[in-house]
């Protein structure tokens, strides 16, 4: 039972720095005797060491401080960031798993690949909660380490938060935050599509690539921009989300935003080469025309779609205008 | 009601008398197990748990000074007041006969 003693002073003392350990040891082990009579029974033992409690609680006692690795003044920020980053990261992932899991199935019976689509999906979007987590957590630790044991900087009246002013139009959460995750997993998909799966695109005979449809070396320029509109469709988003209401500054941006991606897609599908001429001589040989005559109307295909992009654009544009002016009476 | 709300106001009232009682204890030499009985002898009592590291803690800050006595078979950590302690002591005295006159004052008048 003399053991018992030692092993409880154990389990405090390894919960404690190094360079307090030894003293504590010596210390507490003291107590502990003195607390006993000469030739304690097992009852008394147990008597005084529940007397001193849980070996952790004292342990804390020792220590003096609490420790943390998100402190409490960060925890409710850590928590929203959290929220918000684990969605992103489960739809991604759930939109790019679901694309991955349909084109390398290797599953042959219909059961074996809705079974083998579904394993990968769950495993995916579980994986991208654990990333979410980490980051988040990591993240948050080193900015919590970093200002651990400071005083918070001074705050000025000016960085205190706008109240949501009534007189404004407000951006449903729900609306955005699911713009937000959409727009990031098609974009995702987009770019990963464009990256390594471009030349897969064609007219397919007998399981056999006839004809790719996409030139690789028109596509392969537009990575960069595709890339580059993305990060910023996802950083107007943040701010529509931050901001909460349509003011004129958010209107700007998202009009520049807007406008650009539009611009860059009709660029896109107006390449010359984007669409290869093999791809039209093919299609021509099934219908019976001649290549250059499934090209010429093919181009009416993208004017058309040219002049839709453009309309809808200009409708979001106009109708975002007015939600930002309409109480700007002053 | 919550009792547990009752208890947890009442240990929270308490904390910050500990150090006094403690530190108007240690006058003399004690050592853990001694100043827990000198305490309880006068209806104070101290978990021993929250005791020990509090007694540990108050010499970090100086307030406090200790020396191991080896000449008994198990050596013993005594403590007593340090030159500091005994400013801090009396000064933390003032402040508690402020904080008694306020509160009484307080009290008496929602008595009345």
């Amino acid at each position: 039972m003399k053991k018992i003693i030692e092993r409880y002073i154990y389990a405090v003392t390894k919960r404690l720095p190094e360079n307090m350990r030894e003293e504590v040891k010596e210390e507490l082990n003291g107590n502990i005797h003195d607390m006993l009579s000469k030739d304690p029974t097992d009852e008394e033992i147990d008597k005084v060491l529940h007397e001193l409690g849980h070996p952790r609680e004292l342990a804390r006692n020792y220590r003096g401080q609490d420790r943390y690795v998100i402190s409490p003044l960060f925890y409710d920020d850590y928590i929203q960031v959290l929220k918000i980053v684990a969605i992103i990261f489960v739809a991604v992932s759930l939109v790019f798993g679901t694309f991955d899991a349909i084109i390398h199935v290797e599953a042959t019976s219909v059961i074996g690949v809705i079974a083998e689509v579904f394993a990968k999906i769950i495993s995916n979007s579980f994986s991208a909660f654990v990333n979410a987590f980490a980051w988040t957590t990591l993240i948050f630790w080193i900015i919590d380490y970093a200002v651990r044991n400071k005083k918070l900087p001074e705050w000025k009246l000016n960085d205190l938060p706008d109240l949501p002013s009534p007189k404004t139009t407000k951006i449903s959460r729900v609306e955005t935050l699911l713009g937000l995750v959409l727009g990031t997993a098609f974009s995702a998909v987009f770019i990963i599509f464009l990256v390594r799966y471009i030349d897969l695109v064609g007219i397919y005979e007998n399981g056999v690539i006839v004809a790719q449809v996409f030139n690789p070396e028109v596509t392969n320029q537009f990575i960069v921009f595709f890339i580059i509109s993305a990060v910023l469709g996802f950083n107007v988003s943040l701010m529509k989300l931050n901001f909460g209401e349509w003011r004129i500054s958010l209107a700007i941006v998202y009009t520049a935003q807007e406008l650009m991606s539009s611009i860059l897609f009709i660029i896109f599908i107006r390449m010359e080469n984007l669409i290869l001429n093999e791809a039209f001589v093919k299609v021509g040989s099934y219908l019976d025309l001649a290549g250059d005559v499934v090209r010429s109307n093919f181009e009416k295909g993208v004017t058309g779609l040219t002049v839709f992009i453009i309309i809808v654009t200009i409708i979001d544009l106009i109708s975002t205008w007015i939600k930002t002016l309409k109480h700007k009476k002053a | 009601m919550d009792p547990n709300v009752l208890s947890n106001l009442s240990v929270e009232l308490k904390r910050g008398t500990q150090v006094l009682a403690v530190l108007s204890q240690l006058k003399t030499n004690q050592y853990g197990y001694s100043l827990l009985q000198a305490l309880e002898e006068k209806g104070v009592f101290i978990e021993p748990g929250t005791l020990y590291p509090l007694m540990r803690r108050l010499e970090a800050q100086g307030l406090l000074k200790s020396e191991w006595d080896t000449t008994e078979s198990r050596p013993r950590k005594y403590y007593c007041l340090s030159d500091e302690g005994v400013k801090i002591y009396e000064m933390l005295i003032e402040e508690w006969h402020r904080i008694v006159s306020e509160m009484n004052r307080l009290i008496k008048e929602e008595e009345r």
